[in-house]
């Protein structure tokens, strides 16, 4: 009787813990997606440029600018940022 | 954010770079224009006659006043594959300021620092050159890369218990 007693205890504190953990699990997260962009919709709102002239047109984000006029050799670097981290 | 993930995939063309212009995502950074922040830096290396790039960890501060930016290399990490290439990119920081970066799912570089305010830092600026490309950017405010899955834990926890409570009724069985 004793056994059976301290079985079925065992079997609830077990099923008990199984639904907290669950509970756990299925509840509202607070991490989250902050922002993404695939520029699959073929622009890069959303981001500001600093220097040179970026497209997505392709659906993904790219230096498309050229060398200053005079200088064949000179690279612009391209810069450009999205806010809200 | 001073936690969390930062993933993107980015094409790479080392011939198109220049020594003063190295690419840089800096995935934290106080200010877009006057870098001061952390970023990963791909930096061709040239071994005889090949070129490969190194994959950077660097820590960028500007002093008020004075132009440019002084850089700290954190880490490094050579990919050997040749002058072009393409990879997914996961960036990692903890809020005691562990910072891990995983090129195509591996972890390569692992550093800690805390010299920047990081609550400071609110831009993901991308600094690069014609021929190179970035895309599929996400930023999340939690660990996701790295991490054992909330899921696994609680599969382990359950069966976990499951074992301990059948172990126990056996022994109680046998007297």
């Amino acid at each position: 009787m004793r056994s059976r007693n301290t079985f079925a205890s065992l079997f609830f504190a077990a099923g008990l813990m199984l639904v907290l953990l669950v509970s756990a699990q299925v509840g509202p997260s607070a991490a989250a997606v902050q922002w993404s962009d695939d520029f699959a919709d073929g622009n890069y709102d959303g981001w500001s440029v600093v220097s040179s002239e970026w497209s997505a047109a392709d659906n993904l984000l790219e230096v498309v600018g050229g060398t200053p006029v005079g200088c064949d050799l000179c690279v612009i670097p391209g810069i450009i940022y999205h806010e809200r981290q | 954010m001073t936690s969390g993930t930062w993933s993107f995939d980015i094409e790479y063309d080392l011939n198109s770079t220049e020594e003063a212009a190295v690419p840089k995502i800096f995935f934290m950074s106080s200010d877009p224009e006057n870098w001061n922040g952390y970023c990963v830096e791909i930096q061709p290396v040239i071994s005889g006659e090949s070129m490969f790039a190194a994959f950077r960890l660097l820590r960028g501060t500007t002093t008020p006043g004075i132009v440019g930016t002084d850089y700290a290399i954190l880490g490094s990490f050579d990919v050997d594959e040749g002058e072009q290439g393409s990879k997914h990119i996961d960036v990692t920081r903890t809020r005691a300021g562990q910072i891990t970066i995983w090129i195509d799912g591996t972890q390569v570089i692992q550093a800690t620092d805390n010299v920047i305010d990081a609550e400071s830092c609110e831009y993901f600026v991308v600094f690069m050159n014609n021929n190179w490309t970035i895309d599929n950017v996400v930023v999340d405010d939690s660990l996701t890369v790295g991490q054992i899955p909330l899921e696994l834990i609680v599969v382990g926890a359950g069966a976990a218990a499951i074992i301990i409570v059948v172990g126990v009724f056996l022994r109680i069985k046998r007297g």
